[in-house]
């Protein structure tokens, strides 16, 4: 069985940035695009106008102590994960999250200016920004931090490199606790690493990040 | 502190807060609380779900606001996409219909000559992107603003609009293309033009 051609993706563009395609519709879009970075380009403009057009609503006047509920739930949380770098995977981790990432990225995360990329996570559903992945030299391996994100925070998904060479890799099944978890490259190069994708069980990306 | 936050650019104000500025928070809070609760009220026409995806959408800017990427786009855009993905969401999960209040959006909207309360209210971006609208055929418009604003399938809005599931892609898909053109013929907007 063939995928779609990049004429029938074009078609359907517009559909997947207004995420007005069916479930299996968009398994097969996302698939072309995780391989495709002209399709991917055109879908991300065309997501690019939804963000504008939801621009056009009126602004609004929330309810009465809206402000204040915020910023009490804002007041009410544990200091959020990721906000500096040096301390990103060890910041409220569970035991055994750390010592993964410890075991795999440990020393150079650590370490202020070590060697590493670091790239926005963004949901295939709607183009959120959900996190970031980083990918380090010595060892090499990847983080990938969505804390607070719904979907990813405490499941297992499937990792989908794409290298420079246009090939696709899948690294194995990545483990999040909280948001959080890393994996190691073995011997492929972060150098040759241009995209990180997450996969659900059933083979759909549900985030990825471009390096 | 507070009032020297008021001039802080949105990326400025929203890197403050992501690191832990309360001062920064409340700021920008205040500054895009009307724009974020608007947009969910908009999608859900119901004020207290509203209340509480509004509020999410803040939550998660904060999580998040120290991966966003200005590369990408503007801070507000940023932040009414998460409002948007979380009503939108909210409002699959419990399989509502059209709303009154988006009904009343799109009118607004669809409106070629805005009275001139709602015109004084639009900003420069908001401006741009109503003239885009301007000339795209009513009936695409309004499909395109049902799937854009209202999250609904083109499934939906073939039933919502008693048009067969081709004709109501084919609606949202020439609308989209000409707004597209609309918005890529007018002059870049910068992030102080949004504010």
């Amino acid at each position: 069985m063939t995928g779609p051609t990049c004429d029938d993706v074009r078609a359907q563009a517009a559909d997947l940035a207004l995420d007005t395609v069916s479930g299996e519709e968009r398994a097969v879009l996302l698939a072309h695009l995780s391989s495709c970075t002209a399709c991917r380009d055109e879908v991300r403009a065309l997501g690019t106008v939804v963000d504008r057009l939801v621009r056009v609503v009126p602004p609004e006047e929330p309810p009465r102590g809206f402000e204040d509920r915020v910023l009490a739930r804002l007041a009410d949380q544990p200091q959020p994960l990721g906000r500096r770098r040096s301390r990103l995977a060890l910041a409220g981790l569970g035991v055994a999250a750390a010592l993964l990432v410890v075991a795999l990225v440990g020393a150079a995360l650590l370490r202020p200016g070590g060697d590493t990329r670091q790239a926005t996570m963004v949901s295939t559903r709607g183009g959120e920004v959900v996190g970031e992945v980083t990918l380090t030299k010595k060892p090499a391996g990847i983080l990938v931090a969505v804390p607070g994100w719904t979907p990813a925070e405490n499941r297992p998904y499937d990792v989908r490199l794409e290298l420079r060479s246009g090939r696709s890799v899948a690294l194995g099944r990545l483990q999040l606790e909280q948001g959080y978890g890393g994996y190691g490259l073995g011997k492929i190069d972060p150098g040759d690493v241009r995209r990180v994708e997450l996969l659900t069980s059933s083979g759909d990306p549900i985030c990825g990040a471009d390096l | 502190m507070v009032r020297c936050m008021h001039d802080a650019a949105d990326d400025a104000l929203l890197a403050a807060m992501a690191a832990g500025d309360g001062d920064a928070a409340v700021v920008f809070v205040r500054r895009f609380q009307a724009r974020v609760f608007g947009v969910a009220h908009a999608v859900l026409g119901d004020r207290d779900r509203a209340d509480d995806v509004a509020q999410e959408a803040f939550m998660r800017a904060w999580r998040h606001g120290d991966s966003f990427d200005a590369r990408r786009g503007s801070v507000v855009s940023w932040l009414l996409a998460i409002t948007r993905n979380l009503a939108i969401d909210n409002l699959r999960a419990q399989r509502i219909r059209p709303t009154d209040q988006l009904e009343a959006v799109i009118a607004q909207v669809a409106a070629r000559d805005p009275d001139p309360a709602s015109a004084a209210m639009l900003d420069d971006d908001r401006r741009r992107v109503v003239d885009a609208l301007r000339d795209v055929p009513h009936e695409q418009k309004r499909a395109l603003l049902l799937a854009a604003l209202g999250g609904r399938t083109a499934q939906e809005i073939g039933e919502i609009e008693n048009i067969p599931l081709g004709t109501a892609k084919t609606r949202i898909r020439t609308g989209m293309r000409r707004v597209r053109a609309a918005l890529e013929d007018q002059s870049p907007v910068s992030e102080w033009d949004e504010r």
